[in-house]
């Protein structure tokens, strides 16, 4: 089946710097992939790639199977792009002109723009159409913009940090709404992401970069049902270390002053072998702290 | 290219409609206080092409919209082309503005604070329409002759940064046309002649087009180097 985003090896330099280093990424139909990293690490930059927004060094990028980059001509862009909602990190609407007026800049844009569907997300969101853009807070502004992206009926959302700002209610309000979207076999979304938890709640798959690399690109369910965290003393670390259950190089942990977190990749296994180590659920936040930061035996 | 056009448009259509209003005003202060027409619908005309520049350079400053405004459905070359024929639209849009201000000055100059003299001038001005037209047409094209060179380094470096090679641009070309001009002609004969021979009615159509050919072709040229630098732009 056509992956809605495929992309392999997206490179980008500026002089000696690399900040996008051999990344590739899909995203199928019907799912959710989830893009974490720290600050710096080059989401935003990969999402900039993929919406053609800046030149490449190297690599590809295919949207909806169709080749597609910076100097794509006008008949790809309209069909490709018309198919993409975009929430970027920050409301990036002109501040001076009023919601409703935003509605008129995307009807102008996209063929299938519906407005009635706009004006529901802003009833849903509680937008004032009157107000203006630069008088919303950043939560609104979010809210703003996945109307816009939602009102044209796309098939692919791509979102920049779009829980970023939105407290607790509105984040499960707007989860729920990514969930209704991807109810859908043939749409998909690739979702970047500082707030885990919400990734721990929709995302199929979780991809980690870090220094511009992809250090990481796992379904959500083996992070989340199948590996752990063992929370061990020294002495049972130590244990583990010598029983051979770990392939050398592959023990990921982590040293605190009372004890060591140690990722666990098969959580029930490990229960069976170490029963007296305590092993709990791991998140995609344990997962990449210890990916990150951890020390390797 | 029509969904550029119009998403841009609906940008600044109140903008420009707030300056029509604008205009109103300035152009009623102008006409008044001046005693002329064709210097205020010159004037306005003027106004309008570097105005639009600068406003639609302000939005993609704003909040990252230049960046979004890539993400719609629309290629980069259209985005350029949109954004001169909305610099052009406006400015013709905002010539007939200043044009019909015009007309109703003239009409309403016996009843206006104005002393008989411009009264009496007013009232030629209104006899020959076409050279208060072509004032404000050579207002406009030269101002869209110099924004012609302002826009591709305002799309491609942005206002803040475009504006610190625009001096120097300009006084590049203001070197070369003082250096070449007179090696090709006697530019204050050549000026006193043309004066003379525009004071003729009958020639302002010329004229009009004339300037319209220049104007376009430095445009249209000035739209291609645009699209040459904004095509490799990150966004």
């Amino acid at each position: 089946m056509t992956d809605l985003i495929r992309v392999c090896g997206l490179t980008k330099r500026y002089g000696t710097k690399t900040v996008l280093d051999n990344v590739s990424l899909s995203v199928p139909k019907g799912g959710i992939t989830g893009f974490v990293g720290a600050n710096g690490a080059g989401k935003t930059t990969t999402i900039r790639a993929i919406l053609g927004l800046m030149p490449l060094d190297a690599g590809t990028v295919e949207l909806f199977g169709e080749p597609f980059g910076i100097n794509s001509s006008q008949s790809v862009n309209a069909r490709i792009k018309s198919r993409i909602g975009v929430v970027l990190d920050t409301c990036p609407y002109i501040g001076d002109l009023p919601v409703k007026t935003t509605s008129s800049i995307m009807k102008a844009a996209f063929r299938g723009w519906r407005q009635g569907r706009f004006e529901d997300y802003l009833d849903r969101f509680g937008l004032d159409p009157q107000k203006k853009v630069k008088d919303l807070s950043r939560g609104m502004g979010m809210k703003l913009q996945l109307a816009c992206a939602l009102a044209h009926e796309p098939d692919l959302l791509i979102l920049d940090e779009a829980t970023a700002g939105l407290d607790p209610l509105a984040r499960d309000e707007v989860l729920d709404i990514l969930r209704e979207f991807v109810a859908d076999d043939m749409h998909g979304i690739l979702i970047s992401s500082h707030i885990t938890s919400d990734l721990d709640k929709i995302a199929d798959t979780v991809a980690c970069i870090d220094g511009g690399r992809i250090v990481f690109d796992l379904p959500k369910d083996v992070i989340t049902d199948e590996m752990g965290l063992a929370k061990c003393r020294t002495s049972q670390f130590e244990q583990i270390a010598a029983s051979g259950a770990y392939q050398p190089n592959t023990m990921k942990f982590i040293r605190y002053e009372y004890g060591i977190d140690l990722l666990v990749y098969d959580r029930f296994a490990f229960k069976r072998s170490f029963p007296d180590v305590a092993c709990e659920r791991l998140t995609i936040d344990d997962y990449m702290q210890l990916t990150l930061k951890g020390e390797t035996r | 290219m029509k969904a550029a056009i119009l998403s841009e448009f609906s940008a600044i259509k109140n903008v420009l409609l707030q300056q029509f209003a604008i205009y109103l005003i300035v152009g009623l202060v102008i006409g008044i206080s001046m005693g002329t027409t064709i210097a205020m619908v010159a004037c306005i005309s003027a106004m309008a092409p570097i105005l639009m520049v600068f406003t639609f350079a302000g939005y993609d400053n704003m909040n990252g919209w230049e960046r979004f405004r890539a993400t719609l459905p629309v290629a980069r070359e259209s985005l350029v082309i949109a954004r001169y024929l909305n610099v052009l639209i406006s400015s013709i849009a905002t010539l007939v503005v200043a044009f019909v201000i015009a007309m109703v000055l003239g009409q309403l100059s016996p009843v206006l604070p104005l002393d008989a003299e411009s009264v009496q001038t007013i009232a030629d001005e209104m006899r020959h329409p076409l050279t208060v037209l072509g004032g404000g047409f050579a207002g406009m094209s030269l101002i869209l002759m110099f924004s012609s060179l302002l826009q591709p380094f305002i799309l491609r470096y942005g206002l803040t940064k475009a504006l610190r090679w625009i001096p120097a641009a300009l006084m590049v070309l203001f070197l070369g046309v003082t250096l070449i001009l007179p090696e090709v002609i006697d530019a204050p004969q050549f000026i006193a002649d043309f004066a003379t021979w525009v004071e003729d009615p009958g020639n302002i159509p010329v004229v009009i087009a004339g300037l319209a050919a220049i104007t376009l072709g430095a445009y249209c040229i000035s739209c291609a180097g645009a699209i040459a630098l904004y095509r490799k732009k990150e966004l």
